[in-house]
């Protein structure tokens, strides 16, 4: 369709007038700002961090045995099994490879948006060209976010390409149009390279691919800033990018620290805290009860025949013992209260709020163990509870363990 | 089936009522906040007015064509300034989500159950218990592919009651023969929110803190593993507070129908880039915590409007929308995982459209008001403004371009906007694809579904007319009568 019949009904006198410039400008400034924000939607999120995460990473948290699939034991010791860096690294490439592709698809289309305009009418075919590569990669950073990337395929395709390049730099044709259709590709090639290959080889190849496009542009005898702006805007991109995977490692660093750090505070007989975890703990837990203006409460739970049935049943079942009540306590009180245990035959809960009736929570406690089967045949445990509740000033944690230890043991 | 025993008398204040107070303050809101924007658009349109035909026109021959090829684009300061536009927008944006993500860190709804419970020792003991509540008014036609769909669960609901409200045809007769219990609402005049509120007002007081209720509609099917999914969710984090549907539209209804799947399609993918980051809780089926159910019903009047003790409240036009506030004012977290898919009825007619269109907007734009704008609904907000400000922008570029087309005596293309053209034409496209080929048809056709954004442009703008002018609001509802079968 060349010539429509048009201009039939309106003057084109009236396309000249001031009112429809100033009009035109309104709806252009518009449509430009709504293609960006379409395609920013087209951006994929990262997951949801949900209170189950924070909540996994306090010790001896409610979730910890929680995450275990029904009707599995959990193993003494193994309150959530440490995720493997296989993991971790999987994650990472099926994440971080469609958000940096989302990233670059973007910078690509801002960038040649912006320099077609610069210049109008030079090298327009070039940032045509762009344009789509942008596209097409925010389009394939959909595809592969639903999917999850496949991490061999896209090495090869990457070190296939690199290969291409470097032996079509190294060939006469390059002229400047070429050299900066060339650009794009390096910066693409950049952009997949630190989440495929590790980190040092892609820091190697990373200085060597923007080695060749600054060599590049000057070689093509380009005076005009044009292929420098390409470049030095690129270069802010894979900087920018880099930083981000350094500190997504940072964040796995942190993970295993984390890790290590909950195996420290772990009682292993019980997966519940040890008596250390608790202590490292209380202080930090009185500080958030003082500032949200609660008070907070101890429970003392202990098991005070557990001696003679270790003398009577022996040393496994005295365990058997203690992981049944520990597991009691942990299902009888509230989520996100701390549980520790605390000497060899007692359980110390804290958490926020005024004190819970005492002989309810014993006999809550009580009739989970009964229920747990764990003495059967044999005379039955019994627990005694306490439990008192006090303002979280600095120190009181010690009066009112003490205090909650005395209320259990005079208790019947 | 018999005659329910005289309702009981109300007591004051609980008789079915619009909205009261501030609706005509939420729309000088809105529509000043648009007007500002388009202001300012203006402004950058003063300064950087776009001259089309200047000198710029030229004749390219491309093999038997001549095109006459305008090299105009914008100038680079109005370029500036839109990527100042986009950066703004979405920094924005995303301050709004930051500011409700923000709620659920020290959630509301804790502080609630802390009140409730006396004793504060309710764990989760174990995997959740799903009820199943199907509020149904005359639905049976529509019934039973919603009870094939629950009994082809991969993992079965563990209770289900059909909610049988003011029903006059065998909706309770399907629903009894095929072994389902069935409750039935007595003297209930609150649609589908009162019959809701009665059925969970002898729920809610049993539950335990494992109970989780899926309330769906009696014309839309399940996907197969939405329970599954549903239920390892909320397993897994014992503090959300829901799990959403994501609604795909049923087939059939030509045309009018297409336009709906479309729409329903593109929503669905982009709640799945936000990884179940859902705007509202459909009210097609949506799984929520007994707690967090007993949350709102304590907080209502009190924290969030509406009356105290009930779950739904029954002032509100869009019941789902409402919920999805609450549930958000007290910090509760919800997700709608892409695998729980929902199949829904779609509106036959334009007709049919327009009222629920009317009712969803006028709803949303109604709960604003009773909510006010709070760390929780600032997101909505801005969401009615995107609206609004979107109808602006829309309707003067079709202005724009019908003018250009009437004035010039010939046709000219300006490749700066083909380009940009093709990537509205290529995101349209690409987002319908997964539909089939008759989307992808409509998609590719671009001004067919020009057409029915404005469509419901004009029912946002109806809206708001509607709300300034005080006139009344009504439920739309689709009374079927032969099984919808098509292909």
């Amino acid at each position: 369709m060349g010539i429509l019949p048009a201009g039939v009904l309106l003057p084109e006198s009236l396309l000249g007038s001031a009112w429809f410039q100033v009009f035109a400008g309104f709806v252009a400034f518009n449509t430009i700002v709504y293609m960006g924000l379409t395609l920013s939607k087209m951006m994929v999120w990262p997951r949801q961090s949900t209170l189950r995460a924070m909540a996994a990473r306090l010790p001896g948290g409610p979730a910890a045995g929680r995450t275990a699939p029904e009707g599995t034991p959990r193993a003494p010791g193994a309150a959530a099994p440490p995720r493997a860096p296989a993991d971790l690294r999987a994650g990472l490439v099926a994440h971080d490879v469609p958000v940096a592709m989302a990233w670059m698809g973007g910078l690509l289309i801002v960038l040649n948006g912006a320099l077609a305009l610069a210049e109008p009418g030079r090298g327009l075919t070039v940032h045509m060209v762009g344009i789509g590569l942008g596209v097409l990669l925010l389009a394939a950073a959909q595809v592969l976010a639903r999917t999850a990337a496949s991490t061999v395929t896209l090495s090869v395709a990457w070190g296939v390409a690199v290969v291409a390049i470097v032996a079509y730099l190294g060939s006469p044709l390059t002229d400047e149009h070429a050299s900066l259709a060339l650009a794009f590709i390096f910066v693409l090639q950049a952009a997949f390279g630190f989440v495929l290959v590790s980190w040092r080889p892609y820091i190697v190849i990373g200085v060597l691919t923007f080695a060749g496009v600054v060599w590049g542009t000057l070689a093509n005898d380009q005076s005009e800033p044009l292929g420098w702006i390409m470049v030095s805007l690129a270069a802010l991109g894979v900087g920018a990018l880099l930083l981000y995977t350094r500190m997504t490692s940072i964040t796995a660093l942190e993970e295993a620290q984390r890790l290590s750090q909950r195996l420290a505070t772990t009682d292993p007989l019980t997966g519940l805290l040890s008596q250390a975890g608790m202590e490292s703990i209380l202080p930090r837990f009185l500080g958030t009860a003082s500032r949200a203006g609660e008070p907070i409460c101890i429970m003392y739970i202990r098991v005070p025949d557990l001696a003679r049935a270790v003398t009577e049943y022996g040393r496994d079942y005295g365990d058997a013992v203690l992981r049944a009540v520990g597991d009691a306590v942990r299902d009888v009180v509230r989520e996100g209260d701390l549980v520790a245990r605390w000497h060899s035959d007692a359980f110390l809960v804290a958490g926020f709020g005024l004190t819970p009736d005492q002989g309810m929570l014993r006999r809550r406690i009580q009739s989970a163990v009964t229920a747990s089967g764990v003495d059967l045949g044999k005379w039955p445990v019994m627990v005694q509870a306490g439990a008192v509740s006090g303002e979280p000033t600095d120190g009181a944690a010690d009066g009112l363990i003490a205090a909650a230890r005395t209320s259990a043991e005079d208790a019947p | 089936m018999t005659e329910g025993p005289a309702p009981p008398p109300e007591p004051p204040g609980y008789t079915p009522q619009t909205r009261p107070g501030l609706n005509r303050l939420v729309v000088a809101l809105v529509a000043s906040v648009v007007a500002g924007v388009t202001l300012v658009a203006l402004l950058v349109g003063f300064y950087w007015p776009v001259d089309a035909l200047s000198d710029s026109v030229r004749t390219v021959v491309l093999g038997p064509l001549d095109l006459v090829v305008s090299d105009a684009g914008p100038s680079s300061g109005l370029m500036i300034f839109a990527v100042a536009g986009i950066l703004i927008v979405a920094v924005v944006a995303l301050a709004l989500e930051g500011i409700a993500a923000l709620l659920s860190a020290r959630p509301r709804r804790k502080v609630l159950s802390a009140r409730r419970h006396g004793m504060r020792m309710l764990p989760v003991a174990g995997p959740v218990r799903i009820t199943v509540l199907v509020p149904a008014h005359n639905e049976e036609v529509s019934l039973p592919a919603t009870l094939d769909s629950l009994e082809a669960q991969t993992r079965p609901p563990d209770r289900v009651i059909v909610v049988a409200d003011n029903c006059t045809d065998g909706t309770v007769g399907i629903a009894t023969d095929r072994g389902f219990e069935v409750y039935e609402t007595v003297g209930n005049t609150e649609k589908k929110g009162g019959a809701l509120n009665q059925v969970l007002a002898l729920l809610l007081p049993e539950a335990e803190p494992e109970d989780c209720f899926l309330v769906m509609d009696a014309d839309t099917q399940l996907g197969p593993e939405y329970l599954e999914v549903a239920a390892r969710e909320l397993d897994d984090d014992p503090d959300l507070a829901a799990v959403g549907g994501v609604f795909f539209g049923e087939g059939g209804s030509g045309l009018v129908g297409q336009f709906q799947r479309n729409e329903y399609a593109r929503y669905s993918a982009e709640i799945r880039r936000r990884r179940g980051r859902v705007f509202v809780l459909t009210g097609t089926a949506s799984v929520f915590r007994a707690e967090a159910m007993l949350d709102v019903a304590g907080a209502r009047g009190v924290y969030i409007p509406g009356i105290p003790g009930a779950v739904y409240d029954t002032a509100a036009l869009t019941e789902d929308n409402e919920l999805t506030l609450a549930l958000k004012s007290l910090g509760g977290t919800m997700v709608s995982p892409p695998e729980c898919t929902v199949t829904t009825e779609l509106m036959p007619t334009w007709r049919a459209l327009w009222t629920q269109r009317k009712r969803w907007q006028r709803g949303a734009l109604e709960n604003l008001s009773a909510y006010g704008i709070t760390p929780g609904t600032a997101r909505y907000w801005g969401q009615q403004v995107g609206i609004g400000y979107g109808a602006v922008a829309l309707m003067s570029a079709v202005v724009l371009m019908l003018i250009t087309v009437l004035a010039l005596d010939q046709w000219v293309w300006f490749p700066f906007w083909v380009v940009i053209g093709a990537v509205f034409w290529l995101e349209r496209v690409i987002t319908a694809w997964p539909g089939g080929w008759r989307a992808r048809l409509l998609a590719a056709l671009l001004l067919p579904e020009l057409a029915y954004d404005l469509y419901l442009q004009m029912v946002f703008i109806s809206c708001l007319k509607d709300i300034t002018l005080r006139r009344g609001a009504q439920w739309g509802h689709v009374q079927r009568t032969a099984a919808p079968e098509e292909a």
